[in-house]
């Protein structure tokens, strides 16, 4: 009867059946149809509902159907170098603790009363969560590099249909999803706050998970990183131990969508934070729109966050990372269309 | 029916087939009863059972079928009348003791009583089990109606003390669950005196020399079968068309010739003896035919060993032209019924009218008042939480792993009601038994999960053993009892763990749990009804390996119900409820499926049936949108 594809058939078809699906989350925990379960987005059912909204948030299915988007650069926008001066921001922060510092400076102030975070895991992958101390931002400092579906908590939300002025913290996939939940005014732009991480990939838990159990570690991790090459390595430390593995044993972790994504630095966040190549315990800070200058500006002034210029070398490097992504990405979008598998 | 009082001796009374085979049994002082529950036979031992509280007998479930006929064995070779119950299947299991002890012989009268399940509609096979009569070299009874039935149950009592071998009697559902006016006879007093006599062993050797003299004993009984009763000619004179009918088929078979008219062209000989065959009988009234139709349930049994009789006497018979199963007049599987026989005299004999009637007049009695109706589990059933968890967890574990079944009211998993969750079922245990070897095939490259499903009485019956293998070789093997403290899909009969026996004493549960963990398998225990929590653990337990079980544990809801009900009232919150607009896809009448729940098409809206909500709860945690609420009852 049907001549079109239902939004499921479309988003499980050509997304999740593919091995495209990044585990963003956007589609997680609306329906009951779509779960997210340890590094994977998985089908509870099947859904026979004409339109739908998974296939509508979806930044996969976006990038397939209207190609790469929002490049970065030609955005505008500024680049700088920061941390956060607290000790407590810094702790257990990744490098400078600027995401953790203004997460709980907009929950603390009461511009956000949740922030969509992500937790530690433990028993099972990380995953979202919906955060409202400022104690709890700072106890969840840190990347865990595989995807965490995190967006399902800010879902959680939408469907409650409480107003909500929130803050997201996420990889510029989900950067993208919440863009594409403001286009359909799901929420509005005026009510989330979006900070990107910088991303070049993101790895899937139950493979990264077997790969680490072969390397010896036999615990939930309490921080990872991977330092700027030509190091190439992981580096994983927990409770028992610290340990270096080649960074290219783990790539058969990553995630076979994290291709597709044309987006380093998260074009569609209000502030985007990566690392600060060379420079021990800073971030990069990419500031897209008016709300996130006058944020910076504000934190610098309390004396929350320390802002400089950002060093040419360091610009440079970025830029030329993010214009490679952009590149590989758009081939292999191309790639897909010729094979004709989109 | 109280049949066991003896006020009602000699009167007539409304009795159902099973029923009048528990009296025939009495009336023919049986001291011991033993079966296992299985549609359609389980109302014999339950109608013993009952007697047993008031007359000095012993009845009792065992926990298989091999085992009830062993129990019945011990006491026929003590000299006692003992009876023994399966179904078709049963028969299977019990088969292995059955064709030795029909070696070694018995002593006191020993009936094995089968019910089959033509067209398998509560089984998961058809299967005609009257073979074992011809595999083990014993008398097969066919009653076609209940006051047959209790003749033939005494009768079969005295053949096997005459040949001191097994008889067996063979009903169906049909007659097993048919109710009729029967004449009883008299209680007997029950008097015995159970003896072993320690000169007279039971064995099966010489085994040469005892299958010799097994032969015998049935060529005696059948000298008994050509003089009996129970084997008769209907029509007045010879006729050139002759249906040959057993059982039900029979009772079919003289209602369709008599509504058709067919008695001056058509005979009919009724067979109650199936085997060994009345072949003077046989030969005599099949002399001067030229057309033989065979009506029997299911197999052509008694269409071949007529057909090799004809043969062996070709001399001196008329040829002949024979339909039935064998030559697809009668088509090869399912229940030989009224509209199968009629249909066909009506095409043979030219009286279409005769047989278009009879359809219309079944159409219009039916029309408009049967809906549709799929199989399902009832409101409030454990195992509709259990299958829904276990769906979660391997959606969650994502290696397209499966479930293989086993038989129960939880094989219904293979349908909507558990989600088509179960991939294979077969016979008791038999789930089992194949996980055992899916959870060795990793070794050879296999890496989807499998998830074992079997009910807690099917765990005594025949798991038992292939779980034993999965521990000993250590198969990864993730079993999960559905354990409903009940044979529930037979009618709640108890079983080793309820701590009831068929009698109603108390006796110590056996420990599903206490069991497995002594054989070293990890064990955990999951509420159905907490859906969530329980996909978790299944999915958890989904990543280990070796042998391991958990026991979903929750009682029968039909069970809950007569013990005190359930806790909630539920309602649907119209509000919440989202209806069309919902992105649901209308989830929980859809997917979900509890019969409880309705799609109110007028309102848009899903609704609670309150006619046949149980109240469990577990639809609360279905909803998307917490619209299906848990109210005070
Ligand atoms: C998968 C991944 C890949 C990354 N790749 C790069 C890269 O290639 N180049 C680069 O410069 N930077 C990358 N980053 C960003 C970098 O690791 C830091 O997150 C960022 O610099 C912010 O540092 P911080 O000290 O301010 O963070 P913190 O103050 O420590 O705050 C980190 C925040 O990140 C959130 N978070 C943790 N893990 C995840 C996750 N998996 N998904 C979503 N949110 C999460 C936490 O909720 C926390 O609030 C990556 C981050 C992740 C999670």
């Amino acid at each position: 009867m049907q001549d079109h594809k239902s939004a499921f058939e479309a988003i499980y078809g050509e997304v999740i059946s593919q091995g495209l699906c990044v585990a963003c989350g956007a589609c997680v925990g609306y329906c009951p149809y779509l779960e997210y379960k340890d590094g994977k987005v998985v089908i509870i059912d099947s859904c026979k509902v004409g339109t739908g909204r998974c296939e509508a948030v979806c930044p996969q299915m976006d990038i397939l159907r209207n190609g790469p988007g929002k490049a970065a650069l030609e955005e505008g926008g500024g680049y700088f170098l920061s941390k956060a001066l607290p000790k407590e921001f810094t702790k257990n922060a990744q490098y400078g603790g600027v995401v953790s510092a203004m997460v709980s400076y907009l929950l603390s102030t009461g511009r956000a009363e949740k922030a969509v975070l992500t937790d530690r895991g433990g028993k099972g992958s990380p995953k979202g969560v919906l955060v409202h101390s400022p104690l709890e931002v700072i106890s969840l400092g840190g990347s865990r590099y595989t995807a965490s579906a995190s967006l399902s908590a800010l879902n959680r939300l939408l469907k409650d249909g409480q107003p909500q002025r929130v803050v997201v913290v996420g990889l510029p996939c989900q950067m993208r999803a919440v863009s594409l939940m403001e286009k359909r005014s799901e929420i509005r732009s005026e009510q989330v706050f979006k900070i990107g991480l910088f991303c070049t990939w993101a790895m899937e838990y139950r493979e990264m998970s077997k790969l680490l159990e072969k390397e010896g570690v036999l615990e939930t991790p309490i921080r990872f990183d991977i330092p700027p090459p030509p190091k190439n390595i992981f580096l994983v430390e927990g409770q028992r131990g610290k340990w270096e593995i080649p960074l290219d044993r783990m790539r058969v972790a990553i995630q076979k969508g994290c291709a597709l994504c044309p987006d380093m630095t998260g074009s569609y966040a209000d502030i985007s934070v990566g690392a600060a190549e060379g420079i021990e315990g800073h971030n990069t800070v990419c500031v897209r729109d008016t709300r996130g200058f006058e944020l910076l500006e504000e934190l610098t002034q309390k004396g929350i966050l320390k802002v400089e210029a950002l060093p040419e070398a360091n610009l440079s490097h970025l830029k030329t990372a993010i214009k490679n992504k952009r590149e590989r990405a758009t081939t292999k979008l191309k790639e897909r269309v010729s094979h004709g598998d989109i | 029916m109280e049949i066991y009082r003896r006020e009602l001796d000699n009167s007539k009374v409304l009795l159902q087939g099973n029923e009048a085979i528990a009296r025939g049994a009495l009336e023919a002082n049986v001291v011991f009863g033993a079966g296992y529950p299985g549609n359609p036979s389980s109302e014999i031992i339950e109608t013993l059972a009952e007697a047993a509280k008031s007359l000095p007998i012993y009845v009792e479930w065992s926990t298989n079928e091999k085992v009830a006929l062993e129990a019945a064995t011990a006491a026929s070779f003590s000299g006692l009348r003992s009876i023994v119950t399966m179904k078709q299947n049963g028969l299977n299991v019990a088969s292995d003791f059955l064709t030795n002890l029909t070696l070694s012989g018995t002593k006191g009268g020993l009936v094995l009583v089968t019910c089959d399940d033509p067209s398998g509609i509560s089984s998961t096979n058809e299967e005609d089990a009257r073979w074992f009569s011809r595999l083990a070299d014993v008398p097969l009874l066919e009653p076609s109606t209940p006051q047959e039935a209790l003749h033939m149950v005494k009768d079969a009592f005295w053949l096997s003390e005459q040949i001191q071998n097994v008889v067996i009697l063979r009903s169906i559902s049909r007659l097993s669950h048919t109710r009729a006016d029967v004449k009883l006879g008299t209680l007997p007093d029950f008097r015995v005196r159970p003896y072993f006599d320690p000169k007279v062993p039971f064995h099966t050797f010489p085994i040469v020399p005892k299958h010799q003299r097994r032969h015998e004993k049935l060529r005696k009984a059948k000298e008994w079968a050509e003089a009996c009763p129970y084997n008769e000619y209907f029509g007045n004179t010879e006729k050139d068309f002759v249906i040959v009918s057993s059982g039900c088929a029979f009772l079919y078979a003289y209602e369709a010739v008599e509504d058709l008219g067919l008695w001056d062209q058509v005979g009919i000989l009724k067979i109650g003896v199936s085997y060994p065959l009345p072949e003077r009988l046989i030969l005599d009234t099949l002399k001067s035919a030229s057309k033989v139709l065979f009506l029997e349930d299911v197999d052509p049994f008694i269409e071949e060993g007529v057909m090799a009789l004809l043969s062996a006497h070709a001399n001196g018979v008329k040829p002949k032209e024979f339909f039935g199963r064998n030559s697809s007049h009668i088509p090869v599987a399912g229940e030989t019924n009224p509209y199968l026989i009629r249909r066909f005299l009506s095409d043979y004999f030219g009286k279409d009218l005769a047989y278009g009637e009879f359809r219309n007049r079944i159409q219009k009695l039916l029309e408009g008042k049967v809906p549709p109706r799929e199989f399902g589990f009832c409101p409030g059933c454990p195992h509709r939480g259990t299958y829904y968890a276990i769906k979660k967890a391997l959606a969650w574990d994502h290696r397209e792993g499966f479930v293989s079944g086993d038989i129960g009211c939880y094989t219904m998993g293979i349908w909507p009601t558990g989600f088509n969750m179960v991939k294979s079922v077969h016979a008791m245990g038999s789930g089992v038994g194949l996980s055992s070897g899916y959870g060795k095939l990793k070794e050879l490259g296999f890496g989807q999960p499998v998830v074992t499903v079997c009910g807690d009485s099917t765990f005594f019956h025949a798991a038992l053993p292939a779980i034993v293998n999965a521990k000993f070789n250590n198969s990864d093997m993730l079993l999960i009892v559905l354990d409903n403290s009940a044979t529930a899909m037979t009618g709640f009969q108890p079983h080793p763990g309820t701590g009831k026996t068929a009698m109603g004493s108390i006796t110590e549960p056996v420990s599903i749990e206490g069991i497995c963990r002594s054989m070293g398998m990890e064990v955990e225990v999951i509420d159905p009804y907490e859906i969530e929590e329980s996909a978790q653990l299944i999915y958890e337990f989904l990543q280990k390996s070796g042998p391991r079980l958990i026991v979903a544990r929750r009682k029968c809801a039909l069970v809950q119900g007569r013990e005190g009900g359930f806790p909630f009232r539920m309602r649907v919150n119209e509000e919440r409820c989202r209806g069309e607009e919902c992105g649901c896809g209308r989830y929980c009448t859809r997917v979900f499926r509890c019969p409880g729940l309705v799609y109110e098409n007028k309102k848009k809206k899903a609704m609670i049936d309150e006619v046949i909500c149980v109240g469990c709860g577990i639809c609360a945690s279905i909803c998307p949108m917490g619209a299906v609420e848990r109210g005070e009852r």
